[in-house]
């Protein structure tokens, strides 16, 4: 058989010799992915340079497609010398699958993908004395800045580099590298009895790019306005989320349009295509090279090309997401959102509104505005779209921001949420988690707090 | 016996011999920078099957491979982890210990390694004792047991989780252990669906033994109650928002000590000052009717070990006594800061975690009522019967955990299902208002989440009462 394959050698595997195998097992087709990661983490606590972590990992996934059906299986532990057996190993578990739908591993034929230019910063080759002197920085004007601070549980510098590529015996050949640093801190401000924590992170793609003066600022002003919180009364209250928890509800309920968990049952929006399940004031797109956004996709994990597209526009339910399986069920374009081994989205965003913030809760005579969330992987249920979560945040009072409250419980449900929001401000935010929004006034919700 | 043999027979064992590990300590602790020097070596299997309805949809394997290597100089750490397990690339990356120590005065020596300490497995049943069809069989068996149970179950979803984990531990204190640690673990969902009405209601099972617990585990009637609970939920009730006596049953009600009580005994955040319970030992900070445990020891329990992840022996550690704190949960380098000895609590998800304080089996010890006494004397209340997971904050105390189904107790009596709400408290509150605890102690498991990674541990309780809890409720 005539194998047109643009093959490369790489330090611990040779694919030619795991494709040719995987030809002679009469295994229909092989794929591999090869990730290399790096990271440095250096820790400061009171003052001192307490930690110093370094990685160095290389894996790899194999896949392996035999009569429509597809695994893999993960390995950390790798050399030529275990072809055959993770060969016939991958073969044995796809025997043992018993599911109809066929799979299918891409060739990439007649798919375009786009180029993206990634910003590649190299963190190592800034002095480790640069990095040690940020975080002195960092803490020394934290403690200048607040008579509140009281304590820094510890200060965070963090750098990441990642290597992704995946090839395959149909000749797909695809890499991407990304890397990162960012800076993070823990800090507990106490004003007589009453304490808070606040923790932040600051991603940058460019070691100039860190600001420490600004992240200060921010840190400052909100652990100082939380002091004093105390817990609401228990009733019915409205309630505006914050940009970035309504971006972290995005997250926690955008499984609901995973074609895989529609297909399986577990999604309400099975069979609501093109139904109207959201306010009309409600867009929400996945678009793999948003602007705004830390990371840029062009390929999922199955090398299928990632797209731009509406998962909702003005209330009306477009698609769900895919992976090469599910796209096919659904007959539908594969979407290039298969990731870490599940279908997830790529960069999605709730579209922002046209009013700021001031005017959207103006109208609120006494409501709440959370700007913090906790328990999320608990209170979550993304079948039925209830939620019940711990929230912080500060009472809305004729129309303004007023004193903190935390220590509550705000419960609801997610799709009510989609069809009886209120209104959706301008103030959009774009996380690290590959999520945005902008605040979001979504009408009435229970509290549970002190009475 | 042939030399070359013993050799080959080494590699295969250890990754490296025990003469390039004892020579890696050694070089560690040379140049005077470090005077603590540990390798934690491991190589785990996990087999993951999935059924949802009849169907086998996941049938996938994960081979976790690597070393960490830690260094410390009193308790300041550098630590690298690595899958790259070769001598002479981990020789070559604790050359990079000069970035944050420096030249000490004082020579630490190195403690030779004795002979490598093995533990014999427990386990009665080995995972390949079944064939794979056979697993298979027995979970499509429960699944069906679950759909077949009402029309109104949609989907049912069985899950079996077994891994074995092997890992090597040497210290310049001469600690040099193996142990081969298996895990399993079954879970059990319905979701059921009437109108618009999707509810689901899941269960999972875990050990750290064998096949054996299909014998002693009867997994038919967990699976008829996984189905009975999410029937019951299409038909629960709301809440409104309140707080509100709770009483709380037996296993994963633990959930509740373990967020409230647990991490915040941790040395992870004691020895920074950052718990409510600094400072705190000899004192009073439960009820009188609060004695519990962190035990390491349970032979088979999902959170136990036969040594913690510094390879210490593990133990069974009193934390409250009648309501007075009694001691902390402290691994090795928090217990130089703290100046208390170790309990055998340092744990990590992997090799590419340093080890730090953690829970095992943690528990309140049983009490003299009886569950069905404590709701009789409960004129108006909540009885939390399933729960979710939970969070907490240790700086602050404030945590909080979900209920997945409960049940409105008036006038003694369990009447409405109640379903999802998430209650919230502190810790220092809360455990000063439990005020009866039953006499039904038993255990249950789930994976908790912390600086270390995600471990396996137990989460256990008798059935106990709490004077007053916040219920969020979502009832307007």
């Amino acid at each position: 058989m005539q194998i047109n394959i643009n093959l490369k050698n790489e330090t611990l595997i040779d694919y030619k010799k795991w494709f040719l195998k995987s030809f002679e097992k009469k295994i229909d087709a092989l794929e591999i992915l090869l990730n290399e990661n790096k990271t440095l983490n250096i820790i400061l606590e009171d003052n001192k340079i307490n930690e110093y972590i370094k990685s160095d990992l290389f894996s790899v996934i194999v896949r392996g497609l035999y009569q429509n059906k597809k695994t893999s299986i993960y390995l950390e532990k790798i050399n030529d010398e275990i072809i055959d057996e993770v060969l016939d190993t991958l073969k044995k578990q796809i025997k043992i699958l018993s599911f109809t739908e066929k799979d299918f591993i891409f060739d990439g034929s007649g798919s375009s993908y786009h180029t993206v230019e990634p910003i590649l910063f190299d963190f190592i080759k800034v002095p480790i004395q640069k990095k040690y002197n940020l975080l002195f920085e960092f803490e020394k004007k934290l403690f200048e800045k607040s008579r509140f601070l009281t304590k820094i549980e510890s200060i965070s510098y963090e750098e990441n580099f990642f290597n992704k590529k995946i090839v395959n015996s149909k000749g797909l050949d695809l890499e991407e590298k990304e890397s990162y640093a960012c800076l993070s801190a823990v800090c507990i401000f106490k004003k007589d009895e009453n304490i808070e924590e606040i923790v932040k992170y600051f991603p940058v793609k460019k070691f100039s790019s860190f600001d420490i003066d600004k992240y200060v600022k921010e840190i400052i002003s909100l652990g100082e306005s939380k002091l004093g919180a105390l817990s609401l009364s228990s009733g019915s209250y409205p309630v505006v989320f914050s940009n970035e928890m309504f971006a972290k509800l995005l997250n926690s309920f955008s499984d609901i349009f995973s074609g895989n968990q529609a297909y399986q049952k577990l999604s309400k929006l099975l069979g609501k295509e093109n139904q109207k399940i959201a306010s009309s004031k409600v867009t929400i797109i996945d678009d793999p090279l948003f602007s705004d956004s830390f990371f840029k996709s062009t390929f999922d994990d199955e090398g299928v090309p990632c797209k731009n597209k509406y998962i909702i526009k003005e209330g009306i339910f477009k698609q769900f997401i895919h992976n090469l399986k599910t796209s096919n069920i659904f007959k539908t374009e594969p979407t290039g959102n298969f990731f870490d081994g599940c279908i997830s989205m790529s960069n999605c965003y709730l579209k922002k509104g046209t009013k700021s913030f001031k005017e959207m809760i103006s109208s609120i005579d006494n409501g709440v505005y959370i700007d913090y969330l906790i328990g999320m992987h608990a209170g979550i249920n993304s079948i039925s779209g209830d939620f019940s979560i711990q929230a912080s945040g500060f009472k809305i009072e004729k129309g303004n921001l007023m004193s903190p409250f935390k220590m509550v419980v705000v419960s609801g449900n997610f799709f009510d949420i989609l069809t009886n929001l209120k209104e959706i401000a301008n103030d959009f935010v774009f996380k690290f988690s590959g999520f945005g929004s902008s605040s979001v006034y979504v009408g009435d919700l229970t509290i549970a707090g002190e009475k | 016996m042939n030399k070359n043999k013993i050799v080959r027979i080494i590699i295969k064992l250890y990754m490296l011999t025990k003469l390039e590990i004892q020579s890696i300590l050694k070089q560690s602790l040379s140049s005077n920078y470090v005077d603590f020097a540990e390798l934690f070596f491991e190589d785990s299997l996990t087999n993951n099957f999935k059924i949802i309805d009849k169907d086998v949809v996941v049938c996938q394997k994960k081979n976790v491979y690597g070393v960490g290597i830690r260094l410390l100089n009193k308790d300041k750490e550098f630590y690298i982890y690595t899958n790259k397990v070769t001598y002479e690339n981990i020789i070559n990356l604790i050359k990079e210990k000069q970035q944050i120590f420096e030249k000490e005065k004082t020579i630490t020596p190195v403690v030779s390694l004795g002979k490598i300490k093995n533990f014999k497995s427990k386990v009665k049943k080995k995972f390949d004792s079944l064939t794979v069809e056979e697993k298979i069989k027995k979970m499509i068996f429960l699944s069906q047991i679950m759909k077949n149970f009402d029309k109104k179950i949609i989907q049912t979803i069985v899950g079996w989780e077994e891994k074995q984990q092997k890992v090597l531990i040497a210290n310049s204190k001469g600690v040099f252990k193996q142990d081969l640690r298996p895990y399993i673990r079954i879970s059990l969902m319905s979701v059921t669906k009437e109108g618009k009405n999707v509810q689901d209601f899941g269960e999972s099972f875990g050990f750290s033994s064998g096949l054996e617990i299909f014998d002693n585990i009867n997994f038919k009637q967990k699976a008829i109650d996984v189905a009975k609970n999410a029937l019951i939920l299409l038909k629960a009730d709301e809440l409104k928002p309140q707080k509100m006596i709770v009483v709380l049953n037996n296993g994963f009600g633990g959930v509740i000590f373990h967020e409230a009580c647990g991490h915040s005994l941790e040395a992870t955040s004691v020895a920074k000052g950052l718990s409510p319970f600094c400072g705190k030992l000899n004192q009073k900070i439960a009820s009188d009717i609060v004695t519990a445990y962190d035990d390491g020891t349970i032979e088979g329990s999902w959170g136990s070990l036969n040594f913690d992840d510094e390879g210490q022996s593990t133990q069974k550690n009193l934390l409250i006594e009648k309501g007075i704190l009694k001691n902390y949960l402290i691994d090795f380098r928090n217990s130089l800061k703290m100046n208390m000895s170790p309990t055998g609590s340092a744990r990590r998800q992997s090799y590419k975690y340093s080890p730090t304080s953690r829970m095992n089996s943690t528990y309140i010890e049983a009490g003299e009522h009886t569950s069905e006494q404590i709701i009789k004397d409960t004129k108006y209340g909540f009885y939390a019967q399933n729960l979710g997971g939970g969070t907490v904050q240790p700086s602050t105390g404030e945590f909080n955990f979900m209920v997945n189904l409960g049940y409105l107790i008036e006038n003694g009596k369990l009447t409405k299902p109640i379903k999802g709400m998430m209650l919230i408290g502190s810790g220092q509150d809360i455990l000063l208002k439990i005020d009866r605890v039953a006499n039904d102690l038993s255990l249950s498991q789930g994976y908790c989440g912390s600086v270390s990674g995600y471990v396996p541990v137990d989460l256990g309780q008798p059935t106990i009462r709490v004077k007053e809890i916040i219920v969020g409720g979502s009832k307007k």
